[in-house]
């Protein structure tokens, strides 16, 4: 609780700094906007220890006791008690890091046998329904000064090596359709796109509809390619 | 100037580090030598929609039409004409 608190005291004082505030709103508050949930199938994926050939910047898990020793650089100070929060809730960390700092994030729970503590409510906003082996990637965020430098690719492709060498077999994510670089990054990786989702969001209020079934008569595009999906999103 | 030589110019001079055009060859994989990366194709967008005028539907926006100075070029030669 205390934890959460804080989080939200940093990520209202950032808000405040960066006036940053009609962007938070954005987040909180919106109505029809686009989702689509993509999954990767990780066996196509090879066996084999992951590397960091990234130059300066490498990838790693990290672990809960860490959270206080490694350097959350600015704008992403309020990502450190988020991470309290989440390792609380049994979800997991990859970083990549220059040194000591950590540069960008991201996280991921597990079906592995059993469930996280805590299922992410983004699971039911977009009706994923994780089965054993399977895995969901959410929130991640590089921070702004080190974008540009594909780090985000990197930091995916070291999850997924991750989760492929302790034999899960599929990975679930999502994007906004108007999130670009996401869609891009998403597309990149070769995930696979599934039916997109109309999410309409109040604060903690959120409601999902299967766009397709308000908005044609006609199945189509469900299950479909990368390319095919994306025809109605423009 | 050429479709091809205009996105040459451009990726050289706005996404290759070194801005050397010369060295930039229109069969150069730009997306595996991360040349275009995630926030690379937004600036490659916007340039190709504001110089060519045209609108690049999301259905086209897979990394096979991104993934050299030719690839970009054809596809931009295909919104031109339509």
């Amino acid at each position: 609780m205390y934890n959460k608190l804080r989080f939200t005291y940093y990520k209202i004082r950032q808000t405040l700094v960066e006036r940053n505030f009609s962007k938070l709103m954005h987040a909180q508050i919106f109505r029809n906007r686009v989702a689509t949930p993509a999954e990767m199938d990780l066996t196509t994926i090879p066996l084999q220890i992951n590397n960091n050939d990234g130059g300066d910047f490498y990838c790693r898990e990290l672990h809960q006791n860490e959270v206080k020793v490694v350097a959350w650089q600015k704008p992403n100070t309020s990502r450190k008690f988020k991470a309290f929060r989440n390792f609380a809730n049994g979800w997991r960390c990859i970083a990549v890091m220059k040194g000591s700092i950590i540069v960008g994030d991201v996280w991921f729970l597990t079906y592995n046998g059993k469930l996280a503590k805590q299922l992410h409510p983004d699971l039911k906003m977009l009706g994923i329904h994780l089965e054993d082996k399977q895995a969901y990637a959410f929130d991640m965020l590089i921070n702004p000064s080190y974008r540009g430098k594909n780090l985000a690719v990197m930091l995916h492709k070291h999850l997924h090596q991750t989760l492929r060498n302790e034999g899960f077999k599929k990975v679930y994510g999502y994007y906004w359709d108007d999130n670009l670089p996401a869609l891009w990054m998403h597309r990149m990786l070769r995930f696979h796109e599934l039916p997109k989702k109309r999410i309409s969001r109040v604060f903690f209020f959120i409601q999902s509809k299967d766009r397709y079934k308000e908005d044609s008569a006609s199945p189509k595009n469900h299950n479909s390619s990368p390319e095919k999906s994306a025809k109605d999103e423009v | 100037m050429s479709t091809k030589e205009i996105i040459r110019a451009f990726v050289s001079e706005e996404l290759l580090h070194d801005h050397n055009q010369n060295k930039l060859q229109d069969e150069d994989q730009l997306i595996e030598n991360g040349i275009i990366d995630s926030l690379g194709i937004m600036t490659l967008l916007v340039f190709l929609e504001e110089k060519f005028s045209i609108q690049v539907s999301g259905d086209d926006l897979v990394p096979e039409n991104f993934s050299s100075i030719t690839a970009i070029s054809s596809l931009t030669e295909r919104y031109l004409k339509k």
